[in-house]
């Protein structure tokens, strides 16, 4: 029996080892191709949330809003179910998540604890400067979002949606802390920037900022048009001091309308009304090209003259025409003649696409009245391809261009059928975040697309 | 040829064959067993020689030898016998029963048990099962072979991946699929890149010859898997591989030429024609429109204008009747793009050897091209296994194997240069093959590709013609791969062992994607190169115990160490826009994106084993395992899997009549899974600026700047092991002289503690994180019986049959997460959500009333519901497999019937050819106007009445039924049961009678017919409904434009020298 006795021996001795001891692996289990946060420079992350960001501007959120707007509309596949405003829960979920939420604003909310800690407040101030671009962009899309709570991680893992107009006094106190950090000194100079610019460049695109918050607020403040108009007097004032995120030729690093229209071939087109109010314009040929069966593309594989769908087309910050448009509009509501400016905003544009001097000059001679209508369908022309986000801010605020909901929009996002007045919240919230999203829903009356968000009321 | 074969017998007997000259005779004899039948096959080898040879059929065997040596037969199920050879010329024997009476069950690290002294499920499938089966992957083998073990395909596509579940699915993030073992080691089967578009990939079973395998045994409970721990949480799948055995060589040959054709494809119309709705009138719009709708015109009411100059046809524009020259519009039926796809195997191999030394030494080749043009796969596999006596104590053994695999692969899925996609979508009216068809249309660039070099497809591009797919974007992968083993086994007493494996699995993966200019997915042109290297090292050291403590008490023990070591290299680079058309090389491209991935982990385990019977009727078992692995948290990273069982042979003491033999069986264990690599912490990741999922990412480094950005998957220093605890209870009972068998088994078993990475809200700066949470569960039955109603000396039926039935259901997740993502789109979805089957699909539906109609808008149409919710379960209700085989005389016949009873499958592709016109279905119903949906009224709640035109021209396409909601319409609609009834194999085999070969070299011959999927009975609309877009992976139950499977005959030839 001796061997049994032996035997149990080392069965005891492999259970002893086996609950006493671990065993150490050294870095068996760090990945060897990704770095830890300690590694990672400013330097690194800064291209990272600007090359986000202005994704963010021009694709999928671009997109509905250029088709809801009618500056395109779907041809084929999903983008003609978004053409009739079958936009539901499913089609929100990338931008929000990876667009925004943990895209850029991560990217920015990243940069900002990074700057504070390492004491690089010129850094900070660029990352502030695009928080609020993100913010805005969110807040416009779905009215109540994360904010306060945001991008803590586990330390929150169920974010509140903090009230619209809250969020509009976050974005003005962000830019307000860009211009602080900005004005300041800063030995490591702006870290990693692929947008050009000084300091004091920057600080008047976060004017220029300012002035597109403020006038966002119009239905809702009465010194709306006033607030925009004292930050004009500090913004970008000439198509040089524009800043400019160039995308590459390449498409790895191209720019989204440009990807969609290689990826996504016939699919997403220019929307006839677009094609009718741009007739006898010296853009139209930049802005589209005629194709078979009467209607025009937007873009064209080998077409060089289409401005906004070059794999290295440009993506404003926050362009000089829209701030003369800006200025129109505010000096229009506070009883001032927009008329001059008006024009200034729609020559600042076309010099900006290259159009020659006396086609503006052709063209500008048509303009003869500045009300609301004229600057914000003008807004509407020049706006095409660097903003459409705006497009659709403008229409929601202003009821301009007069567009016609499409006449099969009614379905179960939009049960009336109206233009859509704002987005779906994205499913992962539902199903991830569900209490806050239902307390965002019921403070808000809905969130489908015939609801309205707080500072776009219709009337 | 006969020579041909002295020439390759002369040149293998010099290698391993000990040639004696002395004072030989011709010794010849008849075996007999114990009844008094003639025995054939009955090994005899001179002692201490390699010489031997078999007895016929009729027991007779003839062999030269010496005087004074000694002959020793051999046959499995009888004991050994020996006899000297005297002055006689003549030997025959009688074979007594033998100890190995029994069938010998291979159990965990391929321990040899009697099927008696198993406390858990065993299910033995043996050569015969699996050769006759006309798959390449050795996966598809198994299908409808064992009761608990599942196998859904890919697709028909050559060479896809295979979906393998034993007793469903356990966990929610990591791989469900059973650990395959290979003569004691585990093998890589991993998959990569089946995802919802591109090609599909192998998984790396199919590496396997399966010529060269003996036998396989399968593991299904935990109890049966507890020695192999943290690895083998989903059953386990042990192979035996054919080896050597004393005697004279053997040498077989084998050939197998197979022909395969698509089996079931949904219905195309041929009807109506490409357009849609202008201004209220259907209208007629070409592919020069770069629409993609066929809602136009009926196409009788189209004739051909005779234009030269028109791209698209070479009969000119389709123009209304009359304003033509009279030649009429034809429906072209897109289906003769598929051709039939010819197998074409061959294997040789040789076995013998010496009482000391055994050889098994194979070659395998088979090409394979498939029903789509151009589709090819080729493996090459090489076998030498040997092992060696070196003393009477210490035996070693080697095994390697040399394979290489890999083929051209063709685009399928979510993909615009899909076949199936171009295929379906593209509308009657349009020829895809300008006049061709099948292959030679694929090899003619006339018949998609016009005189520019632009593509000529039905909408200008737009989808790729399916003979351009498969001409300009090949998609090819060549895998090359070594397996090698080397053990040591030690006795130094008769009830100990000491065995030491080492052993190694290392392959390259060189994969490469082309994309040519003009293509629909980019029309700049695209490379992508894909390179993986995987390593797998085990190693073992068991120490074995077996020794009678009395003579009815017997005691067996194990004990051991276990190690496995595995990484993973995978290097990708993307290259954009090619400037050579069809040069698919990253030297002709613009841009470039890069990737480099690691995978690598360690694990380590002690394992040991006790195992009891007394009086060969009672049996108790236990084993316990302690593993260590990298992937957990350093302080603590042990995890103890552990199981106990009890067997009781009850006809022992219950023994009468008609009950022969009976056993039952309960059976305990627990084990687990690990976590997934690198989840314990917090990455960056090189930026990728994302959020829009009709492009691509803007991939860093660009704009010559390098970027990194905090990755989306927040880690968890704290992370656990998963647990599964699992217990069975079976019994085994033999009635009628074992002629009726049933073997029942009940599981229920519990996975807590899943580790998942968990959605969690994106406004947290974290889309996901891994947490320990979630519980899974799964019951189920499985049924095994087998009959034999008639068994003559010339004849004989067998019944087997197998039955499976389970629940699957997500018990809970963890707070705040209400489902997560298996597979699949935005819209439609396998998941996994608290309260549901696993992997449940998910998508869009109709809004319904508190009684579960649905409800119907004003305009009479149902009305989609804002929130997507589960609207199927992929899991079947039960299955079954029967197979009845006939042997008479030298023929014998075997079928083998699947039935599948629910479980249900999205069929995307039937939404998608809805909306686009192409079905058959909208050909016939597109012109009802009096459609009324069941349903009520959304604000009355009265029931619908509302009669509705289901596509009126005039309200717009936008208004039509199939269109309006959604691109593939709602995903509800198309949820369709996939109950089946197929005859999944059936052979006819002729084994080449004695008689004929006895003057021959041949020692036994056949030849087999044979034919695969040869009839498919089911409700399911689209392709055959055994079919998963993304593989192997753990999502279940999506048809999007799958390739279609096939239905094949083949013939085999077999020879044995």
């Amino acid at each position: 029996m001796k061997y049994i006795e032996s035997i149990k021996y080392v069965l005891i001795l492999i259970l002893a080892v086996s609950l006493s001891t671990s065993c150490t692996y050294d870095d068996v289990n760090q990945d060897p191709t990704r770095p830890g946060g300690d590694a990672v420079p400013l330097v690194a992350i800064v291209p990272a949330m600007q090359t986000q960001t202005h994704r963010n501007i021009e694709a999928v959120l671009g997109r509905y809003s250029g088709i809801i707007t009618q500056q395109w509309q779907g041809f084929d596949a999903q983008q003609l179910q978004y053409t009739s405003y079958v936009i539901g829960e499913n089609d929100t979920d990338n931008p929000w998540n990876f667009g925004l939420y943990t895209g850029s604003m991560r990217d920015a909310a990243d940069i900002i604890e990074r700057a504070t800690n390492t004491d690089a407040p010129y850094t900070r101030g660029i990352a502030e400067i695009y928080m609020a671009i993100n913010l805005g962009i969110a807040t416009n899309m779905w009215g109540n979002v994360p904010y306060s709570e945001a991008f803590l991680g586990e330390e929150n893992l169920t974010p509140k949606y903090d009230d619209q107009e809250e969020l509009y006094g976050v974005i003005q106190q962000l830019l307000n802390m860009a211009i602080t950090d900005l004005s300041g000194e800063d030995p490591a100079e702006i870290q990693g920037s692929l947008v050009d610019g000084s300091p004091a460049d920057w600080i008047k695109s976060a004017h220029a900022l300012k002035a597109r918050f403020y006038l966002q607020q119009t239905s809702v403040s009465a010194n709306a048009a006033q607030l925009a108009l004292d930050e004009i007097a500090l913004a970008v004032s000439s198509n040089i001091e524009q800043q400019d995120f160039f995308f590459e030729n390449t498409q790895n690093g191209g720019h989204p309308l440009a990807l969609f229209g290689l990826q996504r071939p016939n699919t997403m087109i220019i929307g006839d009304y677009f094609v009718d109010i741009m007739n006898d314009d010296p853009r139209k040929d930049l802005y589209m090209a005629p194709i078979d069966g009467g209607n025009f593309a937007y873009f064209e594989n080998d077409n060089a003259n289409l401005f906004w769908s070059q794999l290295d087309s440009p993506s404003p910050v926050i362009s000089y025409a829209e701030v003369k448009f800006i200025e129109a509009e505010a000096l229009q509501r506070t009883g001032g003649n927009a008329l001059q400016t008006l024009k200034e905003a729609v020559r600042a544009n076309m010099e900006y696409l290259g159009i020659a001097n006396p086609a503006i000059e052709k063209y500008l001679i048509t303009i003869i009245t500045a009300n609301i209508e004229t600057i914000i369908t003008e807004k509407y022309k020049a706006m095409y391809g660097q903003s459409s986000l705006q497009t659709w801010n403008d229409y929601r605020r202003t009821g301009f261009p007069t567009i016609i909901a499409d006449p099969n929009g009614s379905n179960g996002n939009d049960p009336s059928g109206i233009i859509p007045r704002r987005l779906l919240y994205p499913i992962t919230e539902r199903l991830s975040n569900p209490n806050a999203y239902q307390n965002a829903i019921d403070a808000q009356g809905g969130h489908l697309l015939d609801d309205e968000i707080w500072v776009f009321p219709s009337k | 040829m006969k020579s041909n074969y002295k020439v390759l017998l002369t040149l293998f007997m010099a290698l391993v064959v000990q040639l004696g000259f002395a004072q030989t005779k011709t010794i010849t004899g008849t075996v007999i067993d114990d009844s008094g039948m003639p025995l054939p096959g009955v090994n005899i080898v001179i002692k201490g020689s390699t010489e031997g040879t078999q007895t016929n059929f009729d027991g007779m065997y003839s062999i030269d030898a010496k005087t004074g040596g000694t002959l020793i037969f051999s046959y499995i199920g009888f004991a050994n016998q020996q006899r000297a050879i005297g002055s006689s010329n003549i030997v025959d024997v009688q074979m007594e029963p033998g100890e190995a009476l029994e069938e010998v069950v291979i159990t965990a690290l391929g321990v040899k048990s009697t099927p008696r002294s198993v406390t858990y499920a065993v299910e033995n499938v043996t050569a015969e099962d699996i050769e006759n089966t006309g798959e390449t992957n050795l996966v598809n083998s198994l299908s409808s072979k064992s009761a608990g073990v599942s196998v859904v395909s890919a697709s028909g596509s050559v060479g896809a991946s295979s979906n393998i579940r034993i007793r469903g699915n356990t966990s929610i993030g990591r791989s469900n699929s059973p650990l395959f073992v290979v003569d004691g080691v585990p093998i890589d089967n991993s998959t990569s890149d089946n995802g919802v578009g591109g090609a599909d990939n192998s998984n790396r079973a199919i590496d396997i010859n399966q010529n060269d395998i003996a036998s396989m045994d399968i593991l299904k409970g935990t109890a049966a898997q507890t020695l192999y721990g943290l690895r083998a949480a989903n059953g386990v799948i042990l192979i035996t591989t054919k080896k050597g055995k004393a005697g004279a060589p053997v040498v077989s040959v084998s050939s197998t030429i197979q022909f395969s054709m698509v089996s079931q494809l949904p219905d195309l119309q041929t009807e109506f024609a490409q357009g849609r709705s202008v201004d209220g009138v259907t209208t007629y719009r070409g592919p020069e429109t770069g629409e993609g709708f066929s809602w136009g015109p009926a196409i009788s009411s189209l004739e051909y204008d005779g234009a030269t100059d028109y791209p698209y046809s070479r009969f000119g524009n389709l123009v209304p009747t009359g304003q033509g020259n009279g030649q009429p519009a034809e429906g072209y039926d897109h289906y003769d793009f598929f051709g039939t796809g010819v197998l074409n195997e061959q294997n040789v191999s040789v076995r013998g050897g010496s009482e000391n030394i055994r050889y098994y030494l194979s070659g395998g080749k088979l090409n394979q091209t498939g029903v789509s043009p151009k589709e090819e796969f080729d493996r090459r596999s090489f076998r030498a296994d040997l092992s060696a006596d070196l003393t009477d104590k210490l035996e070693i053994s080697a095994s390697g194997t040399y394979v290489t695999s890999g083929g051209r692969r063709v685009q399928r899925g979510s993909n615009v240069s899909g076949i199936m996609l171009g295929l379906l979508r593209a509308t009657p009216s349009f020829d895809n093959g300008n006049g061709l068809n099948g292959r030679i249309a694929a090899n003619t660039p006339s018949s998609y590709q016009l005189p520019d070099g632009a593509q000529r497809s039905y909408r200008g591009g737009v989808y790729d013609n399916p003979y351009w797919t498969v001409a300009k974007n090949p998609s090819t992968d060549a895998v090359k791969r070594f397996l090698g083993r080397f053990s040591a086994e030690y006795k130094p007493f008769d009830w100990a062992t000491i065995r030491g494996t080492l052993s190694y699995d290392e392959y390259s993966d060189v994969r490469k994607a082309g994309v040519d200019i003009n293509s629909a997915g980019n029309p700049q042109g695209q490379v992508f190169d894909n390179s993986i290297f995987s390593e797998d090292i085990n190693s073992q050291l068991l120490f074995l115990f077996d020794k009678n403590i009395t003579e009815k008490l017997t005691f067996n023990a194990l004990a051991g160490y276990d190690g496995f070591r595995t990484s993973t290299l995978n290097r990708t680079v993307l290259g954009n826009a090619l400037t050579i058309p069809g040069f698919f090389h990253v030297s002709n491209t613009a841009s470039q994106a890069t990737s480099e991935n690691v995978d690598r982990k360690q694990l380590d385990g002690l394992l040991s084993e006790i195992r009891l019977g007394y009086n060969e009727t009672f049996f108790l078992n236990g084993a316990f395992r302690n593993d260590w692995s990298s992937t957990l948290p350093e302080d603590n990273n042990a995890f103890q899997s552990y199981s106990v069982g009890g067997a009781m042979v009850i006809t022992e003491f219950l023994k009468n009549d008609i009950l022969n033999y009976g056993k039952l069986r309960a059976s305990y264990g627990k084990t687990g899974n690990d976590a997934p690599t690198f989840a314990t912490l917090t990455y960056y990741n090189a930026a990728a600026s994302g959020g829009d999922g009709f492009i691509d990412e803007n991939q860093f480094p660009i704009f010559s700047t390098v970027a990194f950005e905090r990755s989306a998957q927040l880690g968890n220093a704290g992370i656990r092991p998963e647990i599964t605890k699992e217990y069975e209870f079976g019994g085994e009972f033999r009635f009628f002289d074992s002629k009726l068998r049933i073997d029942a088994t009940y599981y229920n078993k519990e996975t807590t503690d899943q580790i998942i990475s968990v959605d969690q809200p994106a406004v947290t700066g974290y889309t996901s994180r891994v947490v320990n949470a979630g519980v899974i569960t799964n019951k189920g039955w499985e049924i095994v019986g087998s009959l034999q109603p008639i068994r003559t000396d010339n004849f004989s039926w067998n019944i087997d049959v197998n039955w499976t039935a389970y629940e699957n259901v997500v018990e809970e997740l963890a707070e705040n997460v209400e489902s997560i993502t298996l597979a699949g789109f935005t819209s439609t979805s396998s998941r996994v959500i608290a309260g549901q089957p696993y992997g449940a699909l998910f998508g869009s539906r109709f809004q319904r009333s508190e009684n579960g109609d649905v409800l119907i808008d004003e305009d009479g149409f149902p009305l989609p519901d804002p929130e997507d919710g589960v609207i199927g379960n992929p899991i079947p209700n039960w299955t079954m497999g029967i197979r009845n085989s006939f042997s008479y005389k030298d023929f014998s016949l075997s079928a083998l019937l699947d039935v599948r009873q629910g479980g249900d499958v999205w069929c995307g592709t039937c939404g998608i050819i809805d909306y686009f016109g192409t079905s058959q279905k909208t050909a016939d119903q597109r012109g009802i106007t009096d459609f009324v949906f069941p349903g009520v009224n959304a604000t009355t709640g009265e029931p619908n009445t509302k009669q509705v035109a289901l596509a009126n021209p005039a309200n717009g396409i936008n208004s039509y039924y199939w269109v309006k909601d959604a691109f593939g319409g709602i995903s509800e609609d198309n949820i369709y049961d996939s109950s089946w009834i197929r005859l999944r194999e059936v052979s006819l085999a002729y084994s080449l009678p004695t008689k004929l070969l006895d003057n021959t070299f041949l020692s036994s011959g056949s030849i087999t017919a044979s034919a695969r999927n040869l009839f498919l009975i089911t409700d399911y609309p689209g392709i055959d409904p055994e079919t998963n877009l993304t593989g192997a992976s753990n999502g279940v139950g999506l048809d999007y434009f799958n390739q279609p499977n096939t239905k094949s005959y083949a013939l085999t030839v077999k020879l044995n020298f």
